[in-house]
């Protein structure tokens, strides 16, 4: 993968239905596994999650990330309902998996 | 020597908490790396070697946070493939332009020999291909790449050449034009090696037929300019063009990975599920905003 996101000054100078707008969208898990292994100790890109809302189980590599905001949001990928939130804050990190059902941590990741 | 000495290492950590010489913290905090290679791949793609003291050692698809500061204090982090196969204190991205990027300007345009920036990683253990995988067994592997999202997969071929593995692969390549084209020689070189040992083989001799199942298959799939002698029409990745090459034992691969932006992803998965693939034998790694995804 080779991400990048555009400069705040790009995104004003472009309108709200441009493309490149989306590009925080257009993410996987794995560009958020950097983050979530600072919390976890480990790579969580096999690690199974089921959505809290719909039910939906899928691996976390393939959820939908949401970079560059205040946090790193995960989402569904068949509701697009959030499953989990990581948000560094002065006071510390915040870890919300409220969204979420369950995570199956399989015996060959290198978490379990 | 691949091993980690996490003792020395943990002077310069920047992380209170992981002064502690376990695997998982010395994996996820931040390293000083400095650019020793640049190489240019297409005109808006170029390969940057750094030197990171104590790198762990990485698996071929995996990848690294790079995080920028600025002067201020303001810093930007994103994700990147790693580039090379591991080899001791030493990784290599290769980054793809994004115009107005925040941070890919820097790395493609800017960026000298010597300079700094931070890496974490390695990160990622599901969109990985070890040569011997036992959930992939003889293969075959398909590997289909969206522009740059060829990174992680040329990394995977050249651990599978490093290791003298003979799992049949194919690598179905779809980008713009012939500028876009990154890795040029090297999947040629790749791919020739199988028509160049046919040839020999006729011989019978043995090094050469082991030489050709060393041989990658590689499709290029041109979307919008084709170079000249290129059977294939200019469009999009079609059904077509994940057929299994003639020499695959079967119709499906094992293992497929697909890496490129979400919109090339969803397409070549749609295209899999068509083909009769379960998702259970796909992996997919999609990426943001780029010059020319695809």
């Amino acid at each position: 993968m080779t991400n990048d996101l555009p400069t705040q000054a790009a995104n004003d100078a472009k309108d709200d239905h441009d493309d490149r707008m989306d590009a925080r969208q257009d993410l996987d898990g794995n560009a958020a596994a950097g983050e979530f292994a600072t919390v976890f100790g480990g790579d969580p890109t096999t690690v199974t999650v089921r959505c809290g809302s719909c039910g939906a189980a899928q691996v976390f590599g393939q959820l939908l990330a949401y970079l560059g905001g205040p946090g790193t949001v995960l989402r569904c990928r068949e509701c697009e309902a959030m499953v989990a939130r990581l948000t560094r804050t002065p006071r510390g990190t915040w870890l919300d998996l409220s969204g979420s059902a369950s995570w199956l941590f399989q015996p060959t990741t290198d978490l379990a | 020597m691949t091993e980690v000495d996490t003792s020395a290492s943990s002077s310069d950590d920047y992380d209170a908490v992981s002064s502690e010489p376990t695997p998982p913290a010395s994996r996820n905090r931040w390293r000083k790396a400095t650019l020793v290679g640049l190489h240019k791949q297409s005109w808006h793609s170029r390969t940057l070697a750094l030197r990171v003291p104590d790198w762990p050692g990485h698996l071929p698809g995996q990848h690294v946070d790079v995080r920028l500061t600025a002067a201020d204090g303001y810093s930007a982090q994103r994700s990147y493939s790693l580039a090379e196969a591991a080899s001791p204190n030493r990784v290599a991205i290769t980054v793809d332009l994004l115009p107005h990027g925040e941070v890919s300007p820097y790395l493609v345009e800017i960026m000298e020999i010597g300079d700094e920036l931070d890496v974490r990683g390695p990160i990622g253990g599901w969109f990985v291909w070890e040569p011997g995988d036992p959930a992939i067994g003889e293969g075959p592997v398909l590997l289909i790449a969206g522009g740059s999202g060829v990174v992680p997969l040329v990394t995977m071929l050249r651990a599978r050449q490093r290791a003298g593995d003979l799992t049949p692969t194919m690598l179905v390549y779809s980008l713009r034009g012939p500028r876009d084209l990154m890795y040029e020689r090297e999947l040629r070189e790749m791919s020739t090696a199988r028509s160049a040992s046919d040839a020999a083989s006729d011989a019978g001799s043995d090094p050469t037929a082991a030489r050709a199942a060393e041989a990658v298959d590689v499709r290029l799939v041109y979307t919008r300019k084709v170079p000249e002698g290129h059977a294939r029409p200019a469009s999009h990745l079609d059904i077509a063009d994940l057929e299994a090459p003639p020499t695959w034992p079967e119709a499906l691969a094992a293992r497929v990975y697909v890496c490129g932006s979400s919109g090339f992803v969803d397409h070549a998965t749609a295209l899999l599920r068509e083909a009769g693939y379960p998702d259970d034998r796909i992996r997919t790694e999609r990426f943001g905003a780029t010059g020319a995804d695809r």
